[in-house]
């Protein structure tokens, strides 16, 4: 009862420019496009603050799909809040609603550009690409959007037809200590000539000399090709674009190896080969992006937006595979001075730590020496009875893990208005989508050959002698370099969505309702067949259904010219995604079994205030979900093999408050202040069945106690307090003061079940502290912004902008961005230090300088 | 790098004209193979035993240095966590703290160990080499084995030796002078009674001995560990030799093959 009455109190305030927009008559899907003097601070900052984040290891999932980058919307700053959370907040990977990124859609020309797979959007496809893919409209929330589908969390589109781009040349250069150092981008857009042409290009890159974090780099080039012709009421567009990246990773590190070596920023990814720095973790992209799209306009009221798109290319991330041999990460338990009992031992080895980068880092020329040594003959190799090979069988293999991307994807919508009393917008999506994963050898570190077997699965040899075949079609094969081998597999997707938005805009009264209606299909289709799994690993699975549908309302009021409320209500369903409904995809299409969408449910309110000298958003939400998904795969000790816990039963509760407020001072001087405060708890227990890689039994059944525990691993309470002073003659300072507290340790639901805790009693002192989930320490951040553009030639008509932003102005060298539990678990002792946390720690002080010059 | 160097020229230019390029894989070189070929020992394997009182144990002060061959490794699993070097005076089992030590440390590899800090002990008078002595349980202290971090710094690897010669002595020969010796013992067959039986139980991860006779009456015990990959595999019940390293518990004397190409019976069983 109280939480009604809670939910019902929730469902009265918020909303950014909702109210605006209700009652705003034009509809266009098209660029706001600004005056150059107008540009602000946001704007500028948008180039970088996209690739502020350096690419992570994530050693708790295997799931190929998962993207930890938090892509920081770009939005035109004009909402209080929304432009702290992105540029002050972003660095800290700060979750907007405890939300993450699959609650939020992104579209293009009105097309979904979303992994189906796993919901995220495709941000990282136009990586760069700034100048062009600008968010031209976006909704917060379950504010009402007329664009497309509607998304709990974030909905954005981006328009990036030539002949909306503003007809301008910019020449942009960036230097930064960041992610990379230098960054240059060149674009070009027409205006629309005579014969109703325009086109639009654009290309540059990135480059790391210097990287802030060591070992780590950032590579990139991309580009961007559109064309529009315009034939009466007709658009044609065509836009083709890619960015290549190139991106060695940081790993998370244990605070022992802090503790030791004074550091950190200490990166245990990288290791020395011949004197110069090679990285075992470097993803790379090229994932080229084809779209057409076609406007009819009836009236000025009235139009029809058709988009087609395809994009073909592949993702890969490099790993170290070995076979026999040590584990080669440096960081490895084993190795630290934690695991010696003997303090004279611990001592010596802490010391050698210290000293010897080959003893803390990778130690590439060490794993050439062991497979140089490592002669071996093959028997019966490629499946030849008799066929021998011999030679240095390699133990140490740098690995590809590829993902071959096919997406092909459809969308058209009717946008018009109805007897001048109702906006309507109405659409249809169709999206196919394959992606092939698969291992290749990237490097055999000096030796002749790997072998395509599973070392996993060794101890099953006699019982099975073919288990250790990861391909039973051909049996010991011999591998050599770019040679598939381990798993290989395909997932593919279809769906198709219709939708549909009805806006009633009245004098002071705004209402709207978004339905929306889904199909979702997908299945596996494995390329080889597993020795464990011989009958559940090849060739195609049952194709899974899923029907979906959601269904939004929201009602506007206007108090006055200046106050507006908002509330709005959401409830939706949606298929749990692929990566956590196969169990364990790379070895057979085993899955959770029952066909289960995860429900959801939000709410939100609001009060807007928007004058001239005061701006402000607040606004209250609450959203619950239920019977989500989730796989976690770890290698566990007992089992000897890879383990897979599929979860369900999740849920999740999220409710908070957002503030935002932007006050002018004096003509100069504007102050902001921004605050979320969220509480993001599991509101139930969940359930696992646990498997083995390397057996077909299901193990067992297992409860997870996760009610109650914090879901969230960003910050759920983070403020900030910033300074604006501008002058007339464009100069701009900024100064925000951060802090964050209430973040916690991303959580490993292993260890709060009964079989993990058992015997020991929960009250206990050791139960506690298996069971507690470590609150990370509050920090704060402090960063600065300064900006000055010129206007030269003959006409004023040429702009030159500099900016200079400095983030963690105060060097705090202990910055912790997150940190989580490892997967990895103590079923022996049950000791939550034996396989302690990991920790990602950001940058010291760090700047971006960038210049462009725009005619 | 070369990519790096590579890219750093050419950055401001012509960026688009690069895609081609920058889509290339990068050729890492491959180090040169540093594998130390002069090694001096200062003291034999036979003064090192010398200094090892059995129940007690050593910690060796001076910076000496052995060098052996590994003439047993872990490949197989019968050996754990210990590989066991030898050289022309006698032999020595080095208790080592980690697994997979063949990569590293494989039969016929040429070896060399910084002695100073390490301490001799003995296993049921098996002498071991290890880097402490674990006091926790003051009844039984034991040899603590050498830290996987610190094995570079403690054992210099050389070169692999093209073959190994083991020692040919009878089964009444074997005695303390021999341990963790590579040595080969001829015609000997299991006694029918250990005939066609596993190695070791693998089911259930046991160690068990098996009872090797030779023809002139003496006896032996083959020892296998349940996690020895051929621990299931049945032993044959012809006469021939076999090689291996020989062990002892006590006064127990024990035989340990590294895996079953130790074992040469395929003769008739003697009379």
């Amino acid at each position: 009862m109280i939480k009604i009455t809670t939910v019902l109190l929730l469902t009265l305030m918020m909303s950014a420019f909702a109210s605006g927009q209700a009652n705003k008559s034009k509809r266009t899907v098209s660029v706001k496009q600004e005056r150059i003097d107008s540009i602000t601070q946001s704007f500028l900052k948008t180039t970088e603050e996209l690739s502020y984040n350096i690419p992570v290891i994530d050693e708790n999932t295997l799931k190929e799909n998962t993207d930890m980058t938090v892509y920081p919307t770009l939005h035109a700053g004009r909402d209080a809040f929304k432009s702290v959370v992105s540029f002050q907040f972003g660095s800290m990977r700060f979750q907007q609603k405890g939300l993450p990124t699959n609650y939020s859609s992104v579209t293009v020309n009105g097309l979904p550009m979303m992994d189906i797979a796993s919901g995220t959007g495709l941000w990282n496809n136009w990586w760069g690409l700034n100048d062009v893919f600008k968010i031209t409209e976006s909704s917060n929330g379950l504010q009402q959007n007329n664009f497309a589908v509607s998304a709990i969390g974030e909905s954005s589109n981006l328009d990036i037809r030539a002949s909306k781009q503003r007809a301008q040349t910019i020449f942009g250069y960036g230097f930064s200590n960041r992610a990379y150092n230098h960054r240059m981008q060149f674009t070009n857009s027409s205006a629309v000539n005579k014969k109703g042409w325009a086109y639009t290009f654009s290309f540059g890159g990135n480059y790391t000399t210097m990287p802030a974090i060591p070992g780590t780099f950032s590579n990139g080039i991309n580009y961007f090709f559109g064309v529009d012709k315009k034939m009466g009421e007709h658009l044609i567009s065509f836009s083709l674009f890619e960015s290549i990246t190139h991106k060695a990773k940081q790993a998370a590190i244990l605070k022992e190896s802090e503790k030791i070596l004074g550091d950190a920023l200490y990166n245990p990814a990288w290791g020395y080969q011949n004197h110069s720095v090679r990285n075992a973790n470097i993803s790379s992209q090229s994932l080229p992006v084809v779209i057409l799209t076609h406007e009819y306009r009836f009236s000025n009221q009235n139009f029809l937006l058709t988009s087609i798109a395809a994009s073909k290319g592949n993702r890969n991330t490099t790993g170290l595979d070995w076979y026999h041999a040590p584990d080669p990460r440096p960081d490895y338990y084993r190795y630290l001075p934690s695991y010696q009992t003997d303090p004279f031992l611990k001592e010596q080895v802490m010391l050698i730590m210290q000293q010897d980068v080959y003893k803390r880092q990778i130690n590439w020329d060490g794993m050439y020496e062991v497979n140089n040594i490592s002669k071996e003959n093959i028997l019966n190799a490629d499946g030849i009875v008799g066929n021998i090979v011999s030679g240095k069988r390699a133990r140490y293999i740098l690995e590809n893990r590829m993902a071959n991307i096919t997406r092909l994807n459809f969308a058209s919508s009717y946008h018009g208005r109805w007897n001048e009393s109702a906006l309507f917008d109405i659409g249809i999506t169709v999206s196919f989508q394959k992606v092939h994963y698969y291992k290749t050898i990237n490097d055999l570190l000096g030796a002749d050959f790997y072998v395509n077997w599973n070392q996993f699965a060794e101890s099953n040899l006699p019982t099975n002698p073919n288990s250790i075949q990861n391909d039973l079609n051909i049996p010991n094969r011999i591998l050599k370099k770019g040679d598939a081998f381990g798993y290989d597999y395909s997932i593919l997707h279809n769906r198709a969505t219709t939708w549909t938005h009805l806006m009633v805009p009245m004098k002071r009264f705004g209402f709207y309702v978004d339905g929306e209606l889904s199909i979702t299909q997908f299945w596996r289709i494995g390329n080889t067949r597993n020795g464990l799994f011989a009958d559940n690993s090849f060739g195609k699975s049952v194709v899974n259904n899923f029907l979906n549908s959601a269904l939004r309302l929201g009602i506007n009021y206007s108090i006055n010219g200046k106050q507006s409320i908002f509330i709005a209500s959401a409830m939706a369903n949606k298929p749990p995604s692929s990566d956590n409904f196969y169990i364990s995809p790379r070895t057979r299409d085993a899955t959770q079994g029952d066909l289960i969408n995860e429900n959801i449910f939000s709410t939100e309110l609001g009060w807007l205030l928007r004058s001239a000298k005061l701006k402000i958003h607040s606004g209250l939400y609450y959203i619950v979900t239920k019977n989500a998904m989730d796989v976690l795969s770890f290698y566990h000790d007992a089992y000897n093999s890879f383990v897979n816990y599929a979860v369900r039963g999740i849920g999740q509760t999220h409710f908070g408050i957002e503030f935002g407020m932007d006050a002018r001072l004096s003509n100069n001087v504007s102050a902001q202040f921004a605050f979320a405060g969220g509480n993001h708890y599991f509101n139930s227990r969940q359930t696992a069945i646990v498997t083995a890689d390397n057996t077909a039994a299901e193990i067992e059944r297992v409860l997870i106690y996760a009610k109650n525990y914090q879901s969230l691993n960003s910050p759920q309470s983070a403020y900030s307090l910033g300074f604006n002073y501008r002058t007339a003659t464009r100069w701009l300072m900024n100064l925000n003061v951060n802090f964050f507290d209430r973040q916690f340790l991303g959580w490993n639901p292993i260890r709060r079940t009964a079989e993990a805790i058992y015997p020991i009693d929960p009250n206990s002192e050791k139960g506690k502290q298996l069971l507690q989930i470590e609150k990370m320490p509050a920090q704060y951040l402090i960063n600065f912004f300064l900006t000055h553009s010129f206007s030269i030639g003959r006409k004023n008509n040429q702009q030159w902008v500099w900016s200079i932003s400095i983030n963690n102005l105060l060097n705090k060298q202990d910055l912790l961005v997150n940190g989580y539990e490892q997967l990895r678990f103590d079923f022996d002792n049950r000791d939550p230090q034996k396989f302690p946390p990991k920790y990602l720690h950001g940058m010291g002080i760090n700047f971006l300088i960038s210049t462009s010059y725009r005619f | 790098m070369i990519y790096q160097s590579f890219f750093q020229q050419r950055i401001f230019f012509g960026l688009l004209f690069m895609i081609q390029f920058y889509s290339c894989e990068r050729q890492y070189d491959a180090p040169p193979m540093d594998i130390e070929t002069a090694f001096a020992p200062d003291m034999t394997i036979k003064e090192l035993r010398a200094k090892h009182v059995m129940g007690k144990f050593e910690q060796i002060s001076d910076a000496r240095i052995i060098v052996g061959v590994v003439v047993a490794d872990d490949a197989s699993d019968n050996f754990y966590k210990s590989i066991v070097v030898q050289d022309t005076t006698g032999g020595i089992t080095i208790r080592m703290d980690g697994i997979k030590l063949a990569a590293n440390y494989p039969i016929g590899r040429k070896i060399a160990i910084s002695l100073k800090g390490l301490w001799l002990g003995d296993y049921g008078k098996l002498i071991q080499l290890g880097a402490g002595v674990d006091n926790s349980d003051p009844a039984n202290p034991a040899l603590v084995s050498i830290p996987q971090t610190l094995f570079d710094q403690t054992i210099k690897k050389g070169e692999m030796m093209k073959q190994l010669i083991p020692l040919k002595l009878s089964t009444g020969q074997l005695n303390n002078n021999y341990q963790s010796m590579y040595i080969r013992l001829d015609s000997v067959e299991f006694i029918p009674a250990d005939t066609s039986k596993c190695y070791a139980d693998f089911a259930n991860k046991l160690s068990l001995n098996r009872t090797l006779k030779s023809c002139s009456g003496a006896s032996i015990l083959l020892r296998t560990s349940g996690y020895a990959d051929f621990a299931d595999l049945k032993t044959p019940s012809g006469n021939g030799y076999i090689t291996g390293i020989y062990s002892v518990f006590g006064s127990t004397k024990q035989f340990l093959i590294r895996d079953t190409s130790d074992i040469h019976l395929y003769q008739n069983r003697c009379k």
